[in-house]
């Protein structure tokens, strides 16, 4: 390697990296200037002519060494001196594409913006800049590990200029390319997202229309939310032939748009005669996901409107109940969701305490009464009049808790059961949802009985644990003619916390416990004259032609069979089994059915007589996952140690056995 | 393109022979474990997509800290055991030298997050997750490893010994994550410029809930080049120095 050793050094090795630092400083003083005080200020000023200056003394000390040596040194100094003076053009091309020069840049969006001189000058300045600072530092940083006083080597500080030079030129591609990346950003979310398909329940419902109903699908000819619905609604229209779906686009259709008053496209009409249910669901695929995710319970609950006639559905009050709404200081789990179940099912709600009457009598329009979680007794007259509500033939549902002090004695007495205010609890089989001790009162069962308010969550029961959570517990009470069957009963091993200390104690006899009641009663009606039997039957015809899917009549109800009126209640022993914390907390499955909706749903079924109860549809949104003790223990002891601890042992096995093989030279 | 593979394939049956390889393993795995327990599952019912999102979180940080492990020994370790000559003399050309280690360490941090693949399989047994979600996450953590490997690759080419190599990289890694906090006391435009810069916290964060951008790619892939190119011009300064 050419070494050569100059007759005149113009200022030593150290003072030419006196003279970089110098070159930097002047940088920095610009940079903090322009870009962190910025405006008007005189310290801008300051700082930017001061960082000018050093950077223009640097300069021409660069250009002096250059003239002033000769032979390999002077191509050196030329080069520190040429890319001194690449880093002062891009100052200068900055203050050109600045406001002092351009004035103030015009506010418009980014994506609006064009290319103009100053976007030009704008990213023309920083590549200059890092293209001649980063070489310089290397040519000066090369030179410099030469020692002073010794002769340069011209080829090994070129090839540092090189690789600076390369540096600087992949920094400002990828620079570059993330600008323009970022610009012109394409993304795919692949987060969870499927179509609902149609679950049993609706398909029940179409299977057993009697009426043409029809499904129009307004929506542009090519588009991707349609791509979407026609699926579902193709697996309906096999069921039935009742039941046809048709695709409209408005734009090439208007008189049926206008017919069916759809301005709008992206939109699912149900119709039936002159009725209508409208479901919008949008045409943008992305904002339509959402819908898209709960498509089923959307079908459902308009098909609900379309077919069914509206009863009434008398809620207790009057007596500290839980009701929908929280009132001050009340902190029990709301039960909205519960009431927007029966109003799905194109049930009217209705208040009934001592102001509307309940202490004479229960109204005769009354489908069903629901009782939940009474805290006060009843007034004087009303259990009298709910009694004789019941004998001929009322509904009821009843859901006690063990936390409000006043249980309906006189009631359950009626009913031939009686009611335990121990909360129950089990040692391993309970949802953790607090992760304390008290979680051993959230019980689970899959114990249910084969009665009618329980068939189809006692035919899948394997798979559909109940969530009880802070459950009494219900017993037989003398003797009475009505028939009472336990449909829940607890998993063996519960335990009555009778000191509520939340552990098991002694006298706190684990065993089987009733959690909810069926109670039925068939009612004897005295003989009717023949004049009024003829008036019930057409009103019962009458009534079975606007209700296809009911088969009963308000007031004193009568069963499908033999048309004798039967008395049916159903009591909970636990109020939260139906609360909007717990009802859809428990999924099951892929498709995420909802137990204690699924049961709530049978109950409804068997006291209202109806053939379908909407509420259970299938949901295609994101689940929470909740999980058993026993389940959380396994996943535990899988993840932190079985798998670790696998992945030493084959570790080490290996070692072992190569070492083993090195020894034995096998 | 062959000593390439070759040298990747050296440094990969190496460092999974080595205890380093299975250790570390294990314990990244007990770790991300607990960390799931306590976590992504613990605190109460969550939504499956939170679950696996808080899970791809945690395995960041230590797929992080274990490529920064994995990488100090690539180069420094040649240089510690004074192989280094032995490994320049050789008929390849150093961006081959470092590539070849590279993809090696790579490989190995590859395996390490495929391994957990068994944690999003539990949550999916119970939940709701697209294998996209999963495959997104799997991916911002396979892009993450590959960015700070490069940086542990060129703080290995700094450094003489191992262990003055972890640090430089750690201190190199730190720096460039803590960026977004420098962008959020910084002012326009710097917090924009650092804020992009962050390693960690703006171009991951997409990955996690199942998101994938090609800015973040770009971002990841760009890092990866240019450390590398910047290790490759370290091991070439020999001749300049």
């Amino acid at each position: 390697m050419a070494v050569d050793t100059p007759k005149k050094v113009p200022f030593g090795v150290l003072r030419g990296l006196h003279v970089l630092v110098g070159y930097l400083l002047g940088i920095v003083l610009i940079f903090v200037g322009e870009r962190l005080i910025g405006g008007q200020s005189s310290t801008r000023w300051i700082l930017g002519g001061t960082g000018a200056v050093a950077m223009l003394v640097a300069c021409m000390l660069f250009l002096i060494a250059w003239k002033r040596s000769d032979g390999e040194r002077s191509r050196i100094e030329g080069l520190a001196a040429l890319l001194s003076l690449g880093g002062l053009l891009a100052l200068v091309l900055y203050l050109l594409g600045s406001d002092l020069v351009m004035g103030p840049a015009p506010v418009t969006r980014a994506k609006d913006a064009g290319v103009g001189l100053r976007q030009v000058l704008l990213v023309a300045w920083p590549i200059l800049m890092v293209l001649s600072v980063l070489p310089l530092i290397f040519v000066q940083v090369s030179t410099a590990s030469m020692g002073l006083g010794r002769g340069v080597e011209g080829s090994r500080v070129r090839a540092s200029a090189l690789s600076g030079a390369m540096t600087a030129s992949l920094l400002c591609t990828l620079f570059l390319i993330n600008a323009i990346a970022a610009r012109k950003d394409v993304h795919r979310d692949l987060s969870y997202f499927k179509t609902t398909t149609p679950s049993d329940v609706t398909r029940e419902m179409i299977t057993g229309l009697d009426a043409d109903t029809q499904a129009i699908l307004f929506f542009p000819e090519y588009n991707d939310v349609l791509q979407e619905v026609c699926p579902y609604f193709d697996e309906l229209k096999g069921l039935s032939e009742r039941f046809t779906v048709s695709e409209v686009d408005r734009a090439l259709e208007p008189d049926i748009a206008k017919e069916y008053r759809a301005a709008r496209d992206g939109s699912v009409m149900l119709v039936r005669g002159k009725s209508r249910q409208k479901i919008d669901v949008g045409t943008s695929l992305d904002r339509a996901k959402r819908k898209l995710r709960k498509l089923d319970s959307e079908v459902q609950k308009a098909l609900l409107k379309l077919t069914r006639k509206r009863q009434t559905v008398y809620t207790i009050i009057g007596h500290g109940e839980r009701g929908a709404d929280r009132v001050g200081g009340d902190d029990r789990s709301k039960l909205s969701e519960l009431r927007k179940i029966l109003r799905l099912n194109n049930l009217m709600v209705k208040n009934l305490g001592p102001v509307e009457g309940l202490a004479s009598e229960v109204p005769a329009d009354a489908a069903m009464l629901l009782w939940t979680d009474p805290s006060r007794p009843l007034f004087p007259g009303e259990a009298s009049s709910l009694r004789a509500y019941l004998n001929k033939g009322g509904r009821m549902l009843i859901t006690l808790d063990p936390e409000s002090p006043a249980a309906p004695v006189g009631l359950l007495e009626f009913l031939g059961l009686s009611y335990s205010t121990d909360k129950l609890a089990h040692d391993h089989k309970y949802i953790p949802l607090s992760r304390s001790p008290a979680d051993r009162y959230n019980l689970v069962t899959n114990a249910f009985s084969s009665h009618a308010a329980t068939s189809v969550i006692s035919r899948y029961s394997r798979h559909l644990p109940v969530l009880f959570p802070r459950s009494g517990s219900l017993d037989k009470a003398g003797k009475t003619n009505k028939k009472a069957t336990f449909i829940v009963k607890s998993l063996d091993m519960t335990w009555p916390d009778k000191n509520a200390d939340m552990t098991r104690s002694e006298g706190e006899k684990g065993g089987v416990f009733n959690l909810a009641a069926a109670v039925s009663m068939k009612i004897k009606m005295p003989e009717k004259p023949e004049d009024k039997k003829e008036e019930v039957k057409k009103e019962n015809k009458d009534e079975k032609k606007d209700r296809p899917l009911s088969k009963k009549r308000s007031g004193a109800a009568k069963t499908a069979e033999g048309d004798q009126p039967e008395m049916r209640v159903v009591v909970f022993a636990d109020t939260d089994v139906f609360a909007d914390d717990y009802l859809g907390l428990l999924q099951v499955g892929p498709q995420g059915y909802p137990p204690n909706r699924i049961l709530l749903t049978d109950v409804l079924k068997w006291l209202l007589e109806e053939r379908q109860i909407g509420g259970v549809s299938t949901s295609e949104e994101d689940v929470k996952i909740a999980h058993t003790r026993a389940e959380d223990v396994t996943w535990f002891y899988v993840t932190v140690f079985a798998v670790p601890l696998f992945i030493l042992g084959v570790g080490a096995g290996t070692r072992w056995g190569r070492g083993r093989k090195r020894r034995t030279g096998r | 393109m062959r000593s390439v593979w070759l040298i990747a394939r050296r440094e990969l049956v190496a460092t999974l022979r080595s205890p380093l390889g299975f250790i570390v393993t294990a314990l990244v795995l007990a770790i991300v474990g607990l960390l799931f327990n306590l976590r992504a599952l613990g605190g109460g019912e969550k939504y499956s997509a939170d679950v696996l999102a808080q899970f791809f979180y945690d395995l960041s940080g230590f797929v992080i800290v274990a490529s920064i492990l994995v990488s100090m020994r690539l180069i420094a370790e040649e240089r510690q055991n004074g192989t280094i000559v032995l490994l320049l003399t050789s008929p390849v050309r150093d961006h081959q030298i470092v590539l070849g280690k590279f993809l090696g360490a790579l490989g190995f941090m590859a395996l390490l997050i495929l391994i957990t693949i068994y944690m999003p399989l539990l949550v999916m047994v119970h939940g709701k997750i697209s294998w996209g979600h999963v495959f997104a996450g799997y991916l911002g953590n396979l892009l993450l490893a590959s960015g700070a490997l490069a940086v542990g690759t060129f703080g290995s080419s700094l450094a003489r010994s191992q262990i003055v190599a972890v640090f430089v990289s750690a201190f190199l890694v730190a720096a460039m994550v803590m960026m977004w906090l420098m962008g959020r006391v910084a002012d326009a435009p710097l917090d924009d410029i650092f804020a992009n810069l962050a390693l960690h916290n703006i171009h991951f964060s997409p990955f996690r809930a199942g998101k994938v951008h090609l800015r973040d790619i770009a971002y990841y892939l760009s890092v990866t080049g240019f450390f590398l190119f910047a290790a490759t011009r370290m091991l070439e300064a020999r001749r300049w120095r």
